[in-house]
């Protein structure tokens, strides 16, 4: 049997200089490229980081505490002295309430994305690969999510479990996995009729071990993509939820809770009222804007 | 010998050399009547059933080629999956090196010492498309088998090196991604990756289907080149008449899920017994005046559904010999010829008795 390995080198030898093939570029360095090649993406990556950092470093960006107000202060308008964003009807600094209440909001944002999309993927992924009663039963389950709008079923989870930020998390949570389990499970099921999925059957490798290494990587893109346009919806859900006063106990900032407390005072300094729901906006819209471009980045042909 | 020749690193898995067991009449593989009905749902609670493979029975030796030929649905890559074990065999054997692989439940669950002989089976795929993981580079691709029997990172990346370079592409190539490569170079990557765990049986499905021609010849020859190095048994699945004349050892004619002719490849081409064979080899266009003139009736109709198969013999509702006996009884495989068998009525041994399948054993021209 040694003759196989010297005879066959005469083959190798074949390949002159010039011909040996460089090394290409990975298929990450590749997406990392296109990503880069766009403008959208960039500035929308530059308004999410910016909003993370203001949110971790709201302590030293400013000297006000954002849950005690000077009574005198009451409604300044925007541009007042010391009050650059002005002040709401209990007199705390609306630029301290902004960047605190970013933190809640993005926490809120994408905490529930993320539970979800761990739980959905594996659900669906589960799903899609052994198909029969198991997937029946599971994307049956996931169906009886759906008969309920989203909106509804998490206000329905928070008031029962009550208000507070653990238990917003948990009821959005819930109400992505459907969703997600379902975009997974879609995607499951293209993958799983691949050649290539057979091919890993022959090494002997087990189901675990192949959904992991040959599925999952294969379903990844289009569930993030999904997932990172859910985290907008997320915020403006939490904020809802905040704003019908299931969210965050009172006092602490969230740009939900904000825009509800200053619902009264609209007709006083209308400008500061909408403060929270620009930023919940412009977070949103950075969020999606972002998906569209890893999406695109992500989208190598096959 | 080329002078640069680097130290090929010691083949990860030894062959086992023959006397394990297996006497030399042994045939490698032995299919023993397989069969295969995959259930369909015809009404809302009506059940039906395609017969996908029937009775199908052949065996391959050491080192020879088997080619698989028919038209497409008529369960050559069925029979190939249940050869492999990527689907659950309803009904027969399947014995490598004498010892049956087929799992004892239905959910493809194997023996450890089963385990240790699947090993020995791959298969190369027909698309080159989908045979290989996006995802994946082509050194992790080939490297996936070894991955999963243990093999160490260093052995993985000499290993793939060499068997880069064995099916004629450079090391370089495995930081590539399928999407980069040529459907030439992939099926060479498909090729490789089957190759990785030394195995002793391939089978190729439809393997240069997807290819250009030029592209078809060299990867034919390669394929040839490494059975003769390697030792390889093929069973060579094609609906390409030529490819599997130039490949194949023995070749069995699949209609509609059964085996209707097995005999020497040469037999076959120069001698067709069954009319089906006759008429499918005098569908292949002549380019020479001094080929010898093929003679058969054209057929008609369309093949038959395999949801409810013609009674008696399958083909006989487009044989041109149809006898009143095709319809009630299903022929059985006859030995006219010594080592050429025929599913057919027509040459039907005197006696009765349905000759008994044996390993085709005799010389082969190639």
């Amino acid at each position: 049997m040694t003759t196989i390995d010297t005879s066959f080198d005469t083959r190798a030898a074949r390949w002159a200089a010039e011909d040996v093939p460089s090394r290409p570029e990975s298929y990450l360095q590749a997406a990392r490229r296109r990503f880069g090649q766009n403008p959208v993406g960039l500035v929308s990556l530059g308004v999410l980081i910016a909003l993370a950092a203001s949110a971790v470093f709201a302590p030293v960006l400013t000297a006000y505490d954002p849950n005690f107000g000077e009574a005198a202060d009451r409604l300044q308008p925007i541009g007042s002295a010391g009050h650059v964003l002005g002040t709401d009807e209990q007199g705390r600094d609306m630029v301290t309430r902004l960047l605190y209440g970013g933190r809640l909001s993005l926490i809120a944002g994408l905490t529930p994305v993320l539970f979800a999309t761990l739980i959905g993927t594996t659900l669906g992924a589960i799903a899609g690969f052994a198909g029969g009663w198991l997937a029946a039963l599971i994307m049956r389950t996931m169906d009886m999510f759906y008969a309920f709008p989203a909106v509804l079923l998490a206000i329905a989870v928070s008031a029962s479990l009550g208000p507070g930020l653990v238990n917003v998390i948990i009821s959005m949570s819930v109400i992505y996995i459907a969703p997600l389990a379902r975009v997974a499970e879609a995607a499951t099921r293209k993958v799983v009729v691949a050649e290539y999925i057979e091919a890993a059957r022959l090494t002997g490798a087990g189901t675990p071990r192949i959904l992991v290494t040959q599925v999952l990587a294969n379903i990844f893109s289009p569930i993030f993509v999904y997932a990172s346009g859910l985290v907008g919806l997320s915020i403006v859900i939490a904020a809802s939820l905040s704003f019908l006063g299931l969210g965050v106990k009172p006092p602490a900032a969230e740009w939900g809770y904000m825009l509800n407390s200053l619902r009264g005072t609209i007709y006083v300094n209308p400008w500061v009222a909408a403060l929270p729901g620009a930023l919940i906006f412009v977070t949103s819209i950075a969020f999606n804007m972002f998906a569209d471009s890893i999406r695109d980045a992500l989208d190598v042909k096959e | 010998m080329p002078s640069t020749t680097t130290t090929p690193p010691a083949r990860p898995t030894p062959r086992t050399p023959r006397s394990d067991g297996a006497s030399p009449q042994t045939p490698l593989l032995e299919v023993r009547g397989v069969s295969k009905r995959f259930p369909v749902r015809l009404g809302l609670l009506e059940k039906g059933y395609v017969s996908a493979v029937d009775t199908l029975s052949f065996a391959v030796e050491r080192g020879t080629t088997m080619g698989i030929v028919g038209e497409s649905g008529c369960g050559k890559s069925t029979a190939a999956r249940l050869i492999l074990g990527l689907i659950a065999i309803d009904e027969g054997d399947v014995l490598f090196e004498g010892r049956n692989v087929v799992a004892a439940r239905r959910m493809l669950q194997l023996r450890p010492d089963q385990k240790a002989l699947r090993r020995n089976m791959q298969m190369v795929f027909q698309d080159p498309h989908s045979s290989l993981n996006p995802r994946a580079s082509i050194g992790e691709i080939i490297a996936f088998p070894m991955k999963v029997h243990g093999f160490s990172k260093e052995q993985q990346r000499d290993r793939t090196d060499q068997l880069l370079r064995q099916v004629g592409l450079h090391p370089n190539h495995a930081s590539y991604y399928p999407h980069q490569m040529s459907g030439g170079q992939r099926q060479r990557v498909n090729i490789a990756r089957a190759l990785a765990l030394s195995p002793k049986l391939v089978v190729c499905d439809e393997a240069v289907s997807a290819l250009d021609k030029s592209v078809q010849a060299q990867v034919l020859n390669l394929l040839k080149d490494l059975q003769e190095e390697l030792d390889l048994t093929y069973i060579f699945i094609s609906h390409d008449l030529n490819v599997v004349e130039y490949v194949s050892d023995d070749v069995c004619v699949m209609y509609l899920g059964q085996a209707v002719e097995i005999c020497a490849a040469d037999a076959l081409y120069a001698n067709p017994l069954h009319p089906y064979s006759q008429a499918l080899l005098a569908s292949i266009p002549r380019l020479l005046d001094d080929e010898p003139m093929r003679e058969a009736q054209p057929l008609e109709g369309e093949v038959p559904s395999p949801l409810n198969p013609p009674s008696g013999c399958r083909f006989r509702t487009r044989c041109p010999f149809v006898m009143d006996v095709c319809a009630e009884e299903r022929p059985s495989l006859s030995e006219p010829e010594p080592g050429h068998f025929v599913a057919c009525h027509l040459y039907a041994s005197p006696s009765g008795a349905p000759a008994t399948m044996r390993p085709l054993m005799q010389p082969v021209g190639v």
